[in-house]
């Protein structure tokens, strides 16, 4: 447990990873297209607890996308995040939750009026359904909503990094064992294959090859939420802290005895 | 996530805690077998983390006494060991300590941090009777020395823990044999 060090599986960058907070500190005053490019990651990150946030509020899908583009346009590359941003002052989420609902004052007050953007410089979102918000979502605050599809995304591209890593690396085995045994049966609220069950499916003598192989990809999957979790502190002493807080989140209160 | 794209977008809070546990716990062999050395070394560990040692075992036991007691910081800083093991340590941090333990031990799947979280759950009890002269469990005497007599024999089980185990162990004994 104490002293495992799983960061380096499964990643093999060489230079120095980027953070949320450094990528704002990077942009560059008029120079739309590089910032464009640099906040790809914050884009990626963001936009749907944005967008969830906004759609939790009442807005409609439509008016939902067009408050995210123009939160992105006039906030995130307008460099207003970048003059708000203190990471002494609490998460970078936190900062984007701040901002927005700064944003979404101007506009209700109509100090910022929703100018047309200009259709080159749309930042091209993931297509939205317009369907409705999930249950779970519904019955959540509306800040909640932002942290819940944070978490969300981050969750996604956690178990997406680490299933193309294993079918990258001649493990494609390992995930589908990891998937049939842990994922799924998570997901479906279902009781898992039995080791034997899966030793059958997959071929494999050994149930304890089996659970080796699972573990494998936890030990994956541990390396890859540090290093997504890296990415929304000032530090390596708060990727703790914030996992400690995103689990107090989900964990809903248990009844002692 | 195999065949197709998926998002855990929609999922129920439980389920999104039970796959962030997934990346965020300390992965142990699964349901494969664990070597009394490697328990040992793993209990070792446990005792010796404080709140800040990122143990997600010790993480989430702190999480739980958060909610039940309202302490930001509830074993101060102190190795979860020495809290067990410190007369001065109050009766109402063992209890909470035993309650929070003891639903943790029913709701882990791993057998390695279920045996764990067993253990401390028993500490504190151990504590409790050793220390303060309390039982805080319905458990009777008697069945709690019998459950401290199967902890003591356990190979893996810390030097520290056998001594508190056996005093409690020998008052259990006592008062059995005055009931």
């Amino acid at each position: 447990m104490k002293g495992n060090d799983y960061t380096r599986i499964g990643g093999s960058q060489q230079r120095f990873p980027s953070t949320h907070w450094t990528v704002i500190q990077d942009m560059r005053p008029g120079d739309d297209d590089a910032n464009g490019r640099v906040i790809g990651d914050l884009l990626r990150d963001y936009w749907k607890p944005v967008y969830c946030y906004l759609r939790r509020r009442g807005h409609k899908n439509e008016e939902a996308k067009d408050l995210t583009q123009g939160f992105f346009q006039e906030v995130v590359l307008g460099r207003e995040l970048i003059q708000r941003a203190d990471p002494a002052r609490g998460r970078f989420r936190t900062l984007v939750l701040t901002a927005l609902n700064n944003y979404l004052a101007n506009v209700h007050r109509g100090q910022t009026a929703q100018k047309r953007i200009p259709r080159h410089k749309l930042i091209p979102l993931e297509t939205t359904d317009g369907s409705e918000l999930p249950q779970v979502v519904r019955d959540i605050t509306c800040e909640d909503s932002f942290h819940y599809a944070w978490i969300s995304e981050l969750l996604d591209r956690m178990l997406e990094e680490v299933e193309a890593d294993c079918r990258r690396n001649d493990m494609a085995t390992h995930w589908d064992l990891f998937h049939d045994r842990v994922l799924q049966p998570t997901i479906d609220g279902a009781a898992p294959p039995s080791l034997a069950v899966l030793c059958t499916r997959y071929g494999i003598e050994e149930a304890t090859k089996v659970s080796n192989m699972i573990f494998a990809v936890k030990r994956r999957l541990r390396g890859a939420l540090k290093r997504h979790v890296r990415q929304s502190v000032a530090s390596d002493e708060e990727i703790g802290e914030e996992m400690r807080e995103l689990m107090q989140f989900l964990t809903p209160k248990r009844a002692m005895s | 996530m195999t065949a197709e794209k998926r998002s855990t977008f929609g999922l129920s809070l439980n389920q999104m805690a039970d796959l962030f546990a997934m990346g965020s716990e300390d992965p142990d062999p699964g349901d494969a077998e664990v070597s009394d050395e490697t328990l040992a070394t793993l209990l070792s560990e446990q005792l010796a983390c404080t709140d800040s040692d990122g143990s997600l075992l010790l993480d989430t036991l702190i999480m739980m006494m958060d909610r039940t007691d309202g302490r930001c910081d509830p074993l101060a800083n102190r190795p979860l060991g020495k809290v067990l093991l410190d007369p001065a340590s109050g009766i109402d941090l063992l209890r909470t300590i035993k309650d929070c333990s003891k639903t943790l031990s029913c709701t882990l799947e791993s057998r390695t941090e279920t045996a764990l979280a067993r253990t401390v759950y028993f500490a504190a009890l151990a504590g409790a009777l050793v220390h303060h002269d309390t039982k805080i469990t319905q458990l009777s005497h008697q069945a709690l020395g019998e459950s401290l007599a199967l902890l003591i024999e356990k190979k893996w089980m810390a030097p520290e823990l056998v001594t508190l185990f056996s005093k409690a162990q020998r008052i259990c004994e006592d008062q059995s044999n005055d009931a």
